[in-house]
């Protein structure tokens, strides 16, 4: 190779650049610069000279160079200010490339990570890609065994416990192994407080099977304290026959997170749960039986139910007895040999399940070649992403087998005649016995480690006595315990990981409602969070509703647990169930994202129950979250109509019209025009509060919202309802007066008619007056001045009601006019006017005698 | 090509690297070549070049990182890895400012495991910190608003705690 003839000539600057170049472009040696640069070697490599440098590198990384100036200025004022050690430090953090500082930022426990999002909006914008590339360390899952309901589990950090335990004692710092023990094996008290079993682990996200009463399924991250009590979907009947085969995992076609539940019937059809978590339901799944005999109802009876998940598959290692063997006797012997009851020879028959989660479709593969006929054959994950499949050979060996890559897998599906051996290899066989060549029980792999050993463990009754590690060539003793002993040999991998449960159904977690409500008869809403007096709804986006009982019922001892809002759909309305012994006089439901709130009455009818003021809502206890909330809320969107008469014994269903609407355009439809708000006053002067009537009148508005307007402050605030309110007054006071007037002159009156004749005499009262006609004709023509003369006559004589008489006038001449005519709030008005009030009042009275 | 023949005749050969303050040094080459850019550079100019001039380093970085080197220049073997970790550990004992500047020389001279344990220590030493406490340490400007960042911390208050 011809060596540079200028080899001699790099100068400095020359250096720098390069220098610059190629330190800038390590990481993201862009094809193109590669060619550059390889050209420059090559070809040209003579002519390195300065120039030549710089022409190559003629858009140097702005942001590189930047930084390296820094660093060089920072490096001078670094030798001058050498004391001030703190100074320059910073000042040369300042300048970390953004490289360095990522490569940093990976190396944190996920959990520091994230907290150090809120340090600058940099971070902020970077952290989340990191936090996604990086995956904690991998750890497993044990159950605890000491304590019989097992309401926690231990995260075993096992590379770190493994290395620790085996190496450790060298008795550096003790205090400092100490604390790293704590970061090694964490307790996390699961979420529900009941007995739960991890039953899959995918991503960092823990499936959790609690059984109480009956079966609940969780999703839970550990890390990020998130969980998400799934909806309960009940097996048919058929299906209760045994415990189903179960598995967790990711599926990556769909980017959805699944769960499945496998049963098998007797008459050899098999049917499977598939649980969605982006739409949050399940759904049944008809599955080809993967064997042509009709065996495998037996197969699965007695399979761990737990699937070992690979790739995107599970897999279950289904064992059975060899029927055609001589040494069978029948399943009840089997059993018993299972349980370890009677030392009968065994022979096993096995078969490996796989349901893909892409695709919905269960197979089967074949076995390894060699597994000895009388041990079961269990399955682990080895390195992640390998399916293992190992066997306790007579207590002397444990032997391994590797299933070999995905494509082969998917190849066997197809064609069955392809070589077991092919499928699998063999791994290791870890002799057991500690070295001595007699047998020793109760050992278990609890894990692969690095450098290719094993975790083995020593089991007595489920339960972990002790560890060991076998390296490869024989087993060693550790020097400290892992933190497992004690508990029960049930684990699962897991790795740490910042994934949400919400990430698929934002939509969700937006109507994930909590309710509030108070009781009638204790005026009292309990503080408590969830299950108490909040309760939270999961509700999905289907139509159908999802939230289950347990969910909702209440635990707080006040409430002896009777209030059950047991169903809820938010298609178009709410509807709630309340338990027929409950009085709720008023629930709110509250937006956990916006804290938008809405509280709704429950009343006998729309607009009847007043709205609540602000100070009353916080003597009763309703605080509102949000500015919004000001204003009174009264209407169909406020409150839900109680039937007129309750069966007490029945449960009560409420519903909410428009629910889904609450606070989408709540604004815009709220709003009246002022036209609307102009007719409704009419409406009011004319029909006083029937809603109905008025609703008709202004035509354009539903009740709601009217009412809405009506008792929000903004209205109240204005002259034009104190005018109102004051007319309403004096009506009322008239109206007792007359009433007293009337029950002197005949007490036998109905009241009724009595209410409706005085109906009458003040609605007359409004159009006997000629202004108004006088103001008609301004406005229109003649022709039906003299029809709405005609009718007015046909008013005055009682041919025609008041209300038809004013729906007459308004079809004829229009709101607007209608309006306009009555001269609201003008001088001219025929109406009751605030400073008129006295006078009317005298007219009204005088024109009654 | 080029680092193949030096690599045969690596205990012998000597290059010239020359610090930011032109104060120059003599490494072996294997010992050097530890160093991605350097050894790149090696390669691009021939074997015998003369000084290399390392415009980002100064002389006591400089000497810290070739430090290292020396002691990486060979393989290790089982025995010695235990030896050569708690080496390690004391090696990146150092002071903060200079633990930067080796920092950003093993950054710049791409030397993959030295830059792997320095970033390792840096972690650990803000492990556990709470943002305000990364901020000083790095001088990092909070740009923030109050609400902006009170927002970051209720969504994700789980790490707070």
């Amino acid at each position: 190779m011809a060596s540079p003839r200028k080899r001699g000539k790099i100068t400095n600057e020359s250096m720098e650049n390069w220098i610059d170049c190629c330190s800038g472009k390590r990481k993201k040696f862009t094809s193109e610069r590669m060619e550059n640069w390889i050209a420059s070697r090559s070809g040209k490599r003579k002519k390195i000279t300065s120039e030549r440098m710089e022409n190559e590198i003629a858009t140097p990384r702005k942001r590189r160079k930047i930084a390296s100036e820094g660093m060089e200025e920072d490096r001078k004022r670094g030798r001058k200010e050498k004391p001030t050690t703190n100074n320059t430090t910073t000042n040369a953090v300042d300048v970390i490339v953004k490289d360095v500082m990522d490569h940093i930022l990976r190396k944190l426990p996920l959990k520091d990570l994230v907290r150090f999002k809120c340090v600058c909006k940099a971070w902020n914008s970077s952290i989340p890609r990191i936090a996604k590339s990086t995956h904690g360390p991998r750890k497993i899952i044990v159950i605890p065994g000491e304590s019989d309901p097992c309401k926690s589990i231990k995260i075993v950090d096992i590379e770190a416990a493994a290395a620790a335990a085996a190496f450790s004692p060298n008795t550096d710092i003790d205090s400092d192994s100490e604390t790293e023990t704590e970061e090694m094996v964490q307790r996390i008290k699961l979420p529900q407080n009941a007995p739960g079993k991890v039953v899959g682990s995918c991503n960092g996200l823990l499936f959790l099977e609690f059984e109480r009463k009956r079966k609940k399924f969780v999703l839970w991250n550990p890390l990020i304290k998130e969980f998400k009590i799934l909806p309960v979907l009940q097996p048919s009947k058929k299906m209760l026959d045994f415990s189903s085969m179960i598995g967790f995992g990711h599926d990556g076609c769909s980017d959805d997170y699944k769960i499945v539940r496998i049963f098998a019937y007797q008459d050899s059809s098999l049917e499977a749960l598939v649980y969605s978590l982006k739409t949050n339901s399940w759904r049944y799944l008809e599955l080809e039986p993967p064997f042509s005999n009709n065996t495998i109802y037996e197969l699965l009876k007695y399979t761990p139910i737990m699937a070992t998940l690979v790739n995107g598959a599970l897999y279950w290692s289904v064992t059975d007895l060899d029927v055609s063997h001589p040494s069978y006797y029948g399943y009840c012997s089997w059993y018993l040999n299972y349980l370890g009851f009677k030392d009968e020879p065994r022979h096993f028959r096995f078969q490996i399940l796989q349901f893909h989660l892409a695709d919905e479709k269960l197979r089967w593969m074949r076995a390894p070649l060699y597994v000895y006929p009388d041990s079961i054959l269990r399955l682990m994950v080895f390195e992640g992403n390998k399916l293992c499949a190992y066997q306790n050979v007579s207590n002397f060996l444990i032997e391994t087998w590797v299933l070999k890559g995905d494509e082969d897998d998917e190849e066997t599906e197809e064609d069955e005649e392809i070589e077991v051996d092919e499928l699998w290899t063999e791994l290791m066989s870890i002799p057991l016995g500690d070295g001595r060549i007699v047998p020793e029980t109760g050992i278990a792999p609890l894990s692969f480690v690095r450098d290719g050993k094993v975790l083995l463990c020593k089991c007595i009754d489920f339960g972990i006595t002790s560890c060991r590690l076998y390296n490869g060539v024989r087993t060693e003793k550790l020097k400290k315990d892992l933190g497992v002993e004690g508990w029960r040999y049930e684990h699962i991998t897991y790795e740490e990981s910042i994934e949400s449960l919400d990430r698929y159904n934002g939509v969700q977690r937006d109507k994930r409602m909590w309710l509030i409500y108070r009781n009638r008869r204790t005026r009292r809403r309990s503080p408590r969070l969830f299950g108490s007096g909040k309760l939270r709804f999961h509700v999905s986006t289907q139509s159908e509703f999802v939230t289950s009982r347990s969910a909702v019922q209440i635990k707080n001892r006040q409430w002896h647990g009777n209030w059950t809002a047991d169903s809820i759909s938010l298609s178009h309305s709410l509807t709630i169930t309340l338990s027929p012994s409950l009085s709720v006089s008023s629930f709110s439901v509250l937006h956990p994202k916006t804290h938008y709130r809405r509280t709704f009455a429950l009343s006998r009818s729309v607009g009847v129950v007043s709205s609540l003021s602000t100070e009353m809502r916080k003597k009763r206890g309703i605080y509102s979250t949000n500015e919004n909330d000001k204003c009174s809320r009264v209407g169909e969107k406020h409150q839900a109509l109680l039937p007129e008469e309750r069966d007490e014994r029945e449960w009560l269903k409420i519903k909410i019209p428009h629910f889904h609407k609450l606070n989408i355009d709540e604004e815009e439809r709220k709003s009246l025009s002022e036209v609307e708000i102009n007719a409704m006053l009419l409406g009011l002067y004319i029909f006083g509060q029937r809603w109905d009537l008025i609703t008709k009148f202004v035509g354009s508005k539903p009740k709601g919202d009217l009412l809405c307007y009506f008792y929000g402050n903004q209205f109240r605030g204005t002259p034009t309802y104190a005018a109102w309110a004051a007319q309403e007054k004096t009506k009322k006071i008239e109206y007792e007066r007359k009433k007293n007037e009337k029950e002197k002159e005949d007490k036998q009156k109905e009241k009724e008619k009595e209410k409706e004749e005085k109906k009458e005499v003040e609605e007359e009262q409004l159009f006997e007056s000629e202004d108004l006609l006088l103001h008609l004709s301004e406005l229109v023509d003649k022709n039906l001045i003299l029809k709405i003369t005609e009718n007015t006559n046909l008013l005055k004589c009682g041919g025609m009601s008041t209300e038809d008489y004013i729906f007459f006038l308004n079809d004829h001449v229009g709101i607007g006019m209608l309006i306009e005519a009555f001269g609201l709030g003008t001088e001219r008005s025929v109406l009751t006017q605030p400073g008129k009030s006295k006078g009317n009042e005298g007219k009204s009275t005088r024109e009654r005698r | 090509m080029a680092s193949s023949t030096s690599g045969s005749s690596s205990s012998s050969k000597v290059v010239k690297i020359r610090s930011s303050d032109n104060e120059n040094f003599e490494v072996e080459e294997a010992a050097a070549a530890r160093s991605e850019t350097i050894k790149k550079l090696l390669e691009d100019v021939g074997d015998d070049a003369d000084v290399i001039p390392l415009p980002n380093v100064d002389a006591k970085t400089l000497v810290k990182v070739m430090e290292w080197c020396k002691k990486h220049m060979d393989d290790v073997d089982e025995l010695n890895k235990e030896e050569m970790k708690t080496w390690d550990a004391e090696f990146v004992d150092m002071d903060q400012s200079c633990l930067y500047n080796v920092l950003l020389a093993a950054n710049f001279l791409n030397i993959k495991e030295l830059l792997d344990q320095l970033t390792q220590k840096v972690a650990d030493m803000i492990k556990g910190k709470s943002p305000e406490e990364i901020r000083a340490t790095f001088n990092i400007k909070n740009d923030f608003t109050p609400e902006e960042e009170a927002e970051i911390r209720k969504q994700n208050a789980w790490a707070f705690e």
